[in-house]
């Protein structure tokens, strides 16, 4: 852990040129997004994050960090108006009616089945044929 | 509906038409999806194999992806942000679940089991 965070900074130490040229960088890239791809491994995300806050100043142009700063990056949260129907009809029928559908996806929408299919991409393909009046409940019953 | 002691709450994944129930998982440092999403939203197309988790099923490769989720509420305010999903191909739960990093983490929650009630809100 410290090790990979502090190898940064020992390895991308950059000489100025006395001349008041560009500094010189590393003879190769510092391997930033293996090290963020370890630490994401061990369940380190926290420092997966700073690692890349300093790989992006010191690599900004390494293409494989625009992955990790891809699903890294916290989520951006909103209020969504969106609100889902009361539930409770849906709950009972499959209280009532789950052992008769095992191993199937069944939509559900104010305690009545609207659809069933095997697979969560043929029930999709159903219910885009033929939208219900709101969004159903999806629930694939083991 | 779930006998065993677990916490579903329901989502809208990917702009699918339809909601589902996603377990949540406190516990997991990624929110992972089933099979049946991965087919659904074809994400072995666009997600790649540049990680190694620790799951329940023991190491799976697979890649992590930004998904739309909407948190679901009837009543008051529901949420929608860009969470970070693992996806791989190994990976045979038939569940989805919603994991600490880059989705659990992002919002403030709290759960009432005498009454069943899952709270949930914005951070700040």
């Amino acid at each position: 852990m410290t090790l990979a965070l502090d190898a940064p900074h020992v390895d991308l130490d950059r000489e100025e040129d006395p001349r008041g040229a560009a500094p010189r960088g590393p003879a190769h890239p510092f391997p930033y997004s293996n090290l963020i791809g370890r630490l994401i491994e061990k369940d380190y995300v926290k420092a997966a994050r700073r690692l890349l806050q300093v790989a992006s100043r010191q690599t900004p142009s390494d293409p494989r960090l625009a992955h990790w700063q891809l699903v890294l990056s916290p989520p951006v949260v909103r209020k969504s108006p969106v609100l889902d129907v009361d539930r409770d009809l849906d709950y009972r029928w499959l209280d009532e009616h789950s052992k008769d559908y095992s191993g199937q996806w069944v939509a559900l929408l104010f305690g009545e089945l609207v659809a069933q299919a095997p697979s969560l991409k043929e029930l999709l393909a159903i219910l885009n044929a033929s939208p219900p009046a709101a969004h159903p409940l999806a629930v694939r019953i083991d | 509906m779930e006998p065993t002691a677990k916490i579903f709450v329901r989502v809208n994944i990917g702009h699918l038409g339809t909601n589902v129930l996603a377990q949540v998982d406190t516990g997991a440092p990624w929110s992972i999806l089933s099979q049946d999403f991965i087919q659904a939203l074809d994400l072995l197309s666009v997600a790649d194999r540049s990680v190694t988790l620790s799951t329940r099923l023991g190491l799976l490769r697979g890649g992590l992806i930004k998904l739309p989720v909407t948190l679901l509420a009837d009543g008051g305010r529901s949420l929608a942000f860009e969470g970070t999903f693992f996806v791989s191909p190994d990976w045979t739960v038939s569940q989805s679940f919603l994991g600490y990093s880059g989705l659990l983490d992002a919002i403030r929650f709290a759960v009432d089991p005498a009454v069943n009630h899952f709270y949930f809100g914005g951070i700040g």
